[in-house]
């Protein structure tokens, strides 16, 4: 007989909180199905970097105890999450990947964890980053490699490795990460889950760890567009205290496609294009299309592309200024690749930084007159090449590694850049096997939207309910061992 | 005009004060032009009137 845990780690968030809110299920029994998983996979796969338990299992007890009681707090009452260690929580520690805040006890708690907590959340621990979140690929010299659960030769992309591998790996059921030049989506898309970029501004940073403040965006990766959608109702606002979002982004997720005008990029979007993906990616559309939306061609202006050159120029002007002090005195607290990745930003001149933050203006502006006018979200590649391996990742200042790094943000970090909402879905696979992922980029605070095709496609395709590759073959020599 | 390592390696030395190996040098004039290039690029369709904080009241008065 097949056991609750193996169960109830398979559902999706959506799905475990509506049984834990109708009693099928408790919070106690979800959560010591988190840790099953978590005792399983994370010794080989690396996503956390501490786990509380007894914090955890004293608030599912305490979520469990008030139910009973008849009260429910939110819509994620009881559901086990956990975040990128970047989320501070008054006097616990978030080393963001570093040594060098390896030591230091948060002052305040940030404000999406104190809505997750306010909706219902539970807390299972921190994840494995990226150092101070500057890096595509995931690797971090200060920790262990977090390993894809699709293929343990790949990489997991990062910055927010460790929330990739665990929401796929079914250790917890959605994770915050954060999105700088594509930190959510990229590893959303190497991992097979879902990964949305709300527009900058709509959810609060505070008492996050900053890393560029024009382009940081926080977000969550999941497993289902519906669970995107509940995860963003929770978090959305300005408010710090919790309490209902203005927006029901989960009650606007049904509706109809017809008549929605889904554009596919001329250019910019479109070159330096793996074939593998763009067959994938480019399938994807029928699907769309098939549920009553028009595709239509639409030319990406030039200023796109001036705009992905202008990116790494702002994001290494202000992680630069914010790393000074550090950089002076603690230089050799930095591991080697991230240390290098900063010292750029100390030479660019202000005028240059200003001028980039200018022409974002007018870049957003010719995106919207030139693109989000005549369609109504824009459908994209997200990783323009199959999950690049390990050893293709290894660090090295050689072109082809650049060139690698360069292919893996090309199609997200411009649209940090335009500040606008971003939503990636797996759409299929490549020939290797591994996951790869569609973006849609929609008009400022246009995530319902974006949800809504997200949530279709999921549903036509059933896609979100494949179970990664090294997962499978755990079941089965688990199995084999239990004969 | 394309910035030197020896000429970062002033700048560095008078006004940033950040300990940078030796080697290193030459590989980050490399990157500094290209950030420095990007900014050019961007001087063509320059707008002397547009403030960087109208990006924030730009995508609110664009809602989708």
């Amino acid at each position: 007989m097949q056991k609750i845990s193996d169960e109830l780690h398979n559902l999706s968030l959506c799905e475990v909180a509506d049984l834990i809110k109708t009693k099928q299920v408790s919070a106690v029994e979800t959560l010591q199905a988190c840790f099953e998983q978590i005792d399983t996979l994370d010794p080989v796969h690396h996503a956390f970097v501490w786990q509380d338990r007894d914090s955890a299992m004293a608030r599912a007890l305490w979520l469990d105890c008030i139910q009973s009681a008849g009260e429910v707090l939110g819509s994620l009452h009881g559901v086990p999450m956990a975040h990128k260690d970047m989320y501070y929580r008054t006097g616990r520690v978030s080393a963001c990947g570093s040594r060098i805040r390896s030591n230091e006890p948060a002052r305040g708690t940030a404000t999406v964890l104190r809505k997750l907590d306010a909706a219902g959340g539970i807390d299972v621990g921190g994840l494995a980053m990226v150092e101070f979140a500057m890096g595509p690929h995931g690797f971090n010299a200060h920790l262990p490699r977090s390993l894809n659960p699709w293929g343990h030769d790949r990489v997991p992309c990062g910055s927010s490795s460790g929330s990739g591998v665990a929401v796929a790996s079914r250790m917890v059921y959605a994770s915050l990460g954060s999105d700088t030049g594509g930190s959510v989506r990229c590893p959303a898309a190497a991992n097979g889950i879902v990964g949305l970029l709300p527009t900058n501004e709509l959810v609060s940073r505070r008492g996050t760890m900053p890393m560029s403040w024009s382009l940081d965006c926080v977000g969550p990766l999941t497993r289902t567009v519906r669970d995107a959608a509940r995860i963003l109702t929770e978090i959305a606002g300005p408010n710090a205290n919790g309490g209902s979002a203005s927006i029901n982004y989960e009650h606007e997720i049904d509706g109809p496609l017809t008549g929605i005008r889904v554009g596919v990029a001329e250019g910019y979007f479109d070159e330096d294009l793996d074939p593998d993906v763009n067959k994938v990616v480019t399938g994807s559309l029928e699907v769309l299309r098939q549920s009553g939306a028009n595709i239509i061609p639409v030319k990406i202006p030039r200023s796109v592309s001036i705009a992905s050159d202008l990116h790494p120029l702002v994001m290494k002007a202000e992680g630069s200024a914010n790393h000074k002090p550090w950089k002076r005195e603690r230089g050799d607290e930095y591991s080697a690749e991230v240390g290098k990745r900063l010292e750029a930003g100390f030479f660019i001149p202000a005028s240059d930084y200003i001028n980039a933050l200018q022409f974002r203006v007018f870049a957003l502006d010719d995106f919207l007159e030139t693109v989000l006018s005549k369609v109504d979200v824009l459908h994209t590649p997200l990783l323009p090449i199959p999950t690049p391996t390990l050893e293709q990742t290894a660090y090295s200042s050689g072109p082809n590694y650049l060139k690698m790094v360069v292919a893996l943000t090309r199609n997200t970090k411009v649209i940090n850049f335009l500040g606008l909402p971003a939503l990636s879905v797996t759409c299929g696979f490549t020939s290797d096997g591994m996951p790869t992922s569609f973006q849609l980029v929609g008009r400022p605070f246009s995530e319902s939207l974006l949800l809504r095709l997200g949530h279709r496609y999921q549903m036509e395709t059933k896609l979100y309910r494949e179970i990664p590759r090294e997962l499978r073959r755990s079941s089965t020599q688990a199995s084999v061992a239990a004969e | 005009m394309p910035v030197t390592a020896e000429l970062l390696k002033a700048i560095n030395r008078e006004v940033q004060g950040i300990p940078i190996e030796e080697e290193r040098w030459k590989e980050l004039a490399v990157e500094v032009n290209q950030l420095r290039q990007a900014a050019e690029s961007a001087l063509g369709v320059h707008d002397f009137d547009r403030d960087p904080a109208e990006f924030s009241s730009l995508l609110r008065s664009r809602r989708g």
